[in-house]
């Protein structure tokens, strides 16, 4: 794993035109970024990384298997108790799940395995940069002979999504399948559009509606969209602990409407998420430790870890400790619900940026990779994304 | 492209063959419109009437059989039309103008909103043994605009579902299921129950996206 720097496309701002990736830049700085790319092995993407990540998954439906039966799991995980049957029952019937993004420390062969940091199971973004301009910036590289010939990229999100979104069809009964998201945030607009665009591909129809469109009929229970219509299936860009906060997220459990992710999802997509594995597979090479912050087992971390919130996204209300003191910060609106402590391992550095690999799962399968830098140790949404090959 | 041949042929690439989006000029607006039919589902033939003198005048059907069925079309409004909480949600749905106060229409609809009952349908012959159903107009904002000045109106069924007729004529055909799905008790619809939670939390964090992670 190496850091390549190379002077940027100067006209890359019109292949994203083109491609309609328009939330490239964030206040103005740039949150596409290819002045650098990262070059990995094959070895060190299918032994480190697609390997691990296949496992880490499994081990993931393992744990929620158990954690949808267990009232004690989903209150450690600080999921209300309305929301236990909705979550249960989807599980039973085995609702498919799209995908997710495991969140990775690796540094590349020789730096020890992967760690996960966690899994981002239920609202995923950086989904079409990585399945698509990633792969056009990659096609256009090796047209212009900007990359070396043979070069490759670990990324057939695009190819699985297509597949999975039909298979989801057939498994849901439904040619129908409408996506739901906040109309007025780009980026997860962008997110929502390109998978109404591969939906389409896969023979389904595709509207979008914005969340708070979406209507409940009382009587029968099927959610609804601006018309009054029922909505068959419903991709939601909208976590499930908010809507289990939503007046709405108590007609969950009762509804035909069927939810993608599913509500089984919210158990991965949850700090505490991390403290559960540990549990159940302690000493696993692509583990941390990881202990609720209300169980006294946490000491054996000593004075180097990081405290995270159960809900929260793009690295907020993260606290990283190192040998007693703190070593960053970040602020944000999230934590009342309880936090995890998990050992520390720090992002590797390349060139002076803290660099996270983050690895696609589409159904149960591993997908692809996006990598994104920060200036600081915890990623945020001020990181960029930074895209990948594989070296021939 | 010669040179771009990879040092191992056997190897399989790890990426996409192809990529194609269909979507990315219009993303969002392109994705209305485009429910398609369930061809398994048998037609039914159909009427739509916006009046009972459309009905008689017409002579497709006889006096007697419009009048009854206008008057259950009447007694199936009063049982079963859509109700809303509010008027903006009724009107979202029904158009501009499209709805009345429930009390107005049956005291059992107090403090709701209702769409007015635009048309009836029935059956082209008894023997179908199609139910009669009030018929609301159909005029949901985003479909009007996304229509331009052209949008040609059309109703829905108190079940929420589709009828179209097409350029003014009576004679149209629906899907089975529509045209023998009749609600015996009125639907309720709520809006506004999902987002709140995500407006809360966004408006104190800064991200690019508000769900998304």
């Amino acid at each position: 794993m190496r850091r390549v720097a190379i002077p940027e496309r100067p006209d890359w701002r019109e292949h994203a035109a083109r491609a309609g990736f328009h939330f490239h830049s964030f206040d103005g700085a740039p949150y596409w970024d290819e002045s650098a790319h990262y070059a990995f092995t094959l070895a060190e993407i299918e032994r480190d990384i697609e390997e691990p990540s296949r496992e880490l998954h499994a081990l993931c439906l393992a744990f929620a298997e158990r954690a949808v039966e267990d009232g004690a799991i989903l209150a450690s995980l600080a999921i209300p108790e309305h929301a236990w049957d909705a979550i249960r029952a989807s599980w039973r019937r085995r609702d498919p799940g799209l995908y997710g993004r495991l969140d990775l420390r690796y540094g590349g062969a020789g730096t020890g395995p992967a760690k996960l940091l966690e899994y981002n199971a239920d609202t995923p973004t950086a989904l079409y940069e990585s399945a698509v301009f990633q792969w056009l910036w990659l096609e256009d590289g090796l047209a212009r002979g900007r990359l070396p010939s043979g070069s490759d990229q670990f990324n057939s999100l695009h190819e699985r999504l297509v597949a999975r979104l039909a298979a989801l069809g057939t498994a849901l009964g439904t040619s129908h399948l409408a996506f739901a998201s906040f109309s007025d945030a780009p980026e997860d607009r962008g997110t929502v559009a390109y998978l109404q665009d591969c939906a389409l591909q896969a023979g389904l129809s595709a509207p979008f509606l914005p969340v708070e469109a979406i209507g409940l009929e009382s009587s029968d229970g099927w959610f609804v969209d601006q018309a009054g219509r029922p909505i068959e299936a419903l991709f939601k860009l909208y976590p499930w602990e908010w809507i289990f906060a939503d007046p709405f997220g108590r007609a969950i459990g009762a509804s035909p409407t069927r939810f993608v992710e599913p509500p089984w999802k919210a158990v991965l997509s949850n700090k505490g998420l991390l403290a559960h594995l540990w549990a159940m597979a302690p000493g696993h090479p692509n583990l941390l430790p990881a202990f609720f912050e209300n169980d006294p087992a946490k000491a054996m971390l000593g004075p180097s870890f990081v405290k995270k919130p159960l809900y929260a996204r793009e690295g907020a209300n993260v606290l990283m400790v190192r040998d007693g003191a703190v070593a960053a910060r970040e602020e944000g609106p999230y934590g009342a619900e309880g936090f995890i402590r998990q050992g520390l391992a720090a992002l590797p550095c390349f060139d002076g940026r803290h660099a996270l690999v983050g690895s696609w799962i589409v159904g149960d399968e591993p997908a692809g990779l996006c990598l994104r830098e920060g200036d600081g140790p915890i990623t945020t949404d001020r990181a960029r994304f930074v895209p990948h090959v594989i070296d021939p | 492209m010669s040179e771009a041949l990879p040092p191992d042929p056997a190897r399989r690439a790890k990426r996409s063959a192809t990529i194609s989006l269909v979507l990315v000029a219009g993303a969002g607006a392109a994705a209305f419109g485009l429910a398609r039919l369930d061809s398994s589902q048998r037609d039914e033939d159909v009427l739509v009437y916006g009046s009972l003198g459309a009905c008689i005048a017409e002579r497709i059907r006889s006096a007697e059989a419009c009048t009854q069925a206008e008057a259950a079309a009447r007694a199936a409004y009063l049982a079963s039309a859509p109700r809303y909480e509010t008027l903006a949600d009724c009107e979202r749905h029904h158009g501009p103008g499209g709805c009345v106060p429930g009390a107005a229409v049956t005291p059992a609809a107090q403090d709701r909103y209702l769409p007015v009952m635009a048309a009836f349908m029935m059956g082209r012959t008894d023997e179908q043994d199609l139910p009669v159903q009030p018929l609301y107009a159909h005029a949901p904002a985003e479909e009007r605009h996304a229509h331009g000045g052209g949008y040609a109106g059309g109703y829905c069924t108190g079940a929420g579902a589709r009828v179209f007729s097409a350029g003014g004529t009576s004679r149209t055909h629906v899907p089975a299921s529509v045209a023998r799905t009749t609600t015996s008790t009125p639907r309720t619809i709520a809006y506004g129950g999902f987002g709140g939670t995500g407006r809360t939390v966004a408006a104190s964090g800064s991200g690019h996206g508000s769900g998304g992670g």
